[in-house]
């Protein structure tokens, strides 16, 4: 049995002209919240809709608690639950009426579990309006609620925090991080705000053009968005060797390219200097690096994009 | 597949477009009274003034019906929601398709004959035309309204604009209807009536008669049909139903729902 609940290979998806996601590959384990974040328009929300059934795959294969045929995927997707672009909502019922209408559906037996859900997202008391009067944050709140009903053990959320004010958003990200805790739900989010996914994600995957850029640990990215002196000398490793040996440092990497990363001695970075002159190396390239996840983020994007970019021009020349 | 159907139903009784359903087939089916002294119509009578309103009664019924339960859900996402929560598209499609066919013929038949039972109540049954015979075409009937209905259930999961369906529906509708009667007229040929709704028009047109009943002179109308009408009806409307409902489906599979 596989340790992922998701695992997603090589996952295109064409439009006519247009390639939405390209070569997407990733895997979800269980009791993960992962922030799915990219730029409008990066293939996000197509992902999450191949994941629902909703698109169909031109290409690559999906696999849920390690189903991949029709029926296994069908089956797997009544274990979670989703809520995508619009939240799910009749405009003429009441929120009990709409998450009535959707205990029938799913065949959940029992009726307290209305009460339950929207006691959890704060809409008990909404009554006897209808839907078309909630304003956007009630409308996100009333997704949140039918996306509950089921008790999901993986829950798909495309920016859930969605035209919430300050406080509904801190709200959803207790509950969030309370069905995660208590009941071990796997969450897979998307959001455009990225402070508040840094307070609540696991692990990130980064998509741009349709394409994974990265995915990445929480640990891992606040490693890298920690801050910490980059060092390019003419002899790393021994600079590596120095610094360790002269000056006791114990936070240091090497990057795969031979280059160092030094997490101590942020305010000395004069004697760090000196001490690799004295000892035979040539500093060529240090600076200090302080990315927090939008940084990060911003970066990353801006990266691909100038490749994107030339990819671009490549293209047009070749025309 | 039958949750799908409890939550649709549960939302057809909940809307409003369901009970103006019910109005307008009562309504179209009783349009031809306007004028008549109603104390001397009787269930027969009733049926035979009727006419034609029997036959376009279905039709706008069933238009507006089957592509409001059918595409309604495309509008709000339900049909989203209900493949996201594991249901089959197979299910999704089908129960859709079941209720169409169900409410829109349920409806139909209580407007044309809720009003035959309230005049036979109230004056009789009448020497118009056979109880029997009528009865029979009023089961016949059931077989151009599945058809149509399926015609709609197609155009809608086509199109996936309940208002587009409405409009496309409609004018396919009259043109078809215009079409067969050129055709009956120049060609006097009638075997396209079974694919068209000219069809129901003659389920519910009568050779009629004037009788002499217990020293009144009265309208006798007959109610046999040809067996080779009923059997080009019953096979026309099964094999285009068939067609209909699995083209829409095929599409509905292998589409992406947006």
């Amino acid at each position: 049995m596989s340790e992922f609940i998701i695992d997603v290979k090589n996952l295109d998806k064409q439009y006519m002209k247009q390639k939405a996601v390209s070569d997407a590959t990733f895997q979800i384990k269980e009791g993960m919240i992962t922030g799915l974040i990219g730029p409008n328009g990066a293939g996000k929300t197509t992902i999450m809709k191949m994941l629902g059934g909703l698109v169909l795959p031109t290409k690559g294969s999906i696999k849920i608690y390690g189903a991949n045929d029709e029926n296994g995927l069908a089956h797997a997707r009544s274990r979670m639950s989703f809520m995508i672009e619009t939240p799910y909502a009749k405009e003429k019922l009441t929120a009990r009426e709409n998450l009535e209408k959707q205990r029938l559906q799913k065949g959940i037996p029992d009726k307290k579990r209305i009460d339950e859900v929207l006691e959890m997202v704060g809409l008990s008391d909404t009554g006897k309006k209808s839907v078309k009067n909630f304003s956007l944050g009630m409308r996100q709140r009333l997704g949140i609620a039918n996306a509950l009903m089921t008790k999901p053990e993986i829950m798909v959320l495309d920016e859930p925090v969605n035209g919430l004010d300050p406080e509904g958003i801190v709200e959803i990200r207790e509950l969030l991080l309370k069905l995660n805790r208590e009941e071990h739900i796997t969450i897979l989010i998307s959001s455009h705000i990225l402070s508040e996914l840094s307070l609540l994600c696991t692990d990130y995957l980064f998509i741009n053009h349709g394409k994974i850029l990265q995915a990445i640990s929480a640990e891992e990215l606040k490693k890298q968005c920690h801050e910490y002196y980059h060092i390019n000398t003419d002899n790393n490793s021994l600079a590596t060797a120095i610094l360790q040996e002269k000056l006791g440092v114990t936070e240091i990497e090497v990057e795969r390219d031979g280059s160092i990363r030094l997490y101590e001695q942020l305010d000395n970075i004069y004697k760090v200097s000196k001490t690799l002159f004295e000892n035979g190396v040539v500093p060529l390239k240090l600076n200090m690096n302080e990315a927090n996840l939008e940084q990060y983020y911003i970066n990353m994007v801006g990266e691909e994009n100038g490749k994107h970019n030339k990819g671009d021009e490549l293209s047009d020349k070749k025309r | 597949m039958g949750n799908i159907i409890k939550a649709m139903n549960y939302q057809i009784k909940n809307d409003k477009v369901t009970y103006f359903g019910v109005l307008l087939s009562v309504f179209l089916s009783c349009s031809n009274l306007v004028g008549c002294d109603l104390s001397e119509v009787t269930g027969g009578s009733f049926i035979s003034m009727a006419g034609d309103m029997t036959a376009l009664l279905p039709m706008f019924v069933i238009l507006i019906l089957s592509v409001r339960i059918c595409g309604w859900d495309y509008t709000d996402k339900t049909i989203n929601y209900e493949i996201l929560a594991g249901h089959h598209r197979r299910d999704v499609y089908f129960a859709r398709a079941v209720l169409a066919i169900v409410w829109s013929v349920l409806i139909c038949l209580v407007g044309m004959l809720v009003p035959v039972f309230i005049f036979t109540a109230i004056n009789g049954w009448g020497d118009t035309m056979e109880f029997k015979g009528m009865m029979l075409r009023f089961a016949l009937s059931f077989f151009p309204m599945l058809r149509i209905t399926s015609q709609y259930i197609l155009l809608v999961f086509l199109t996936r604009n309940v208002y587009i369906s409405w409009g496309a529906g409609y004018m396919a509708t009259m043109f078809s209807m215009m079409i067969n009667m050129m055709i009956k007229e120049f060609l006097s040929f009638e075997f396209t009536w079974h694919f068209s709704s000219s069809n129901l028009m003659k389920i519910f047109t009568f050779n009629q008669s004037l009788g002499y009943v217990n020293n009144e002179d009265v309208v006798i109308c007959q109610t046999s049909l040809e067996s080779s009408f009923v059997a080009g009806t019953i096979v026309a409307s099964l094999v285009i139903s068939l067609i209909c409902i699995g083209f829409g489906y095929i599409f509905f599979k292998k589409s992406d729902i947006s």
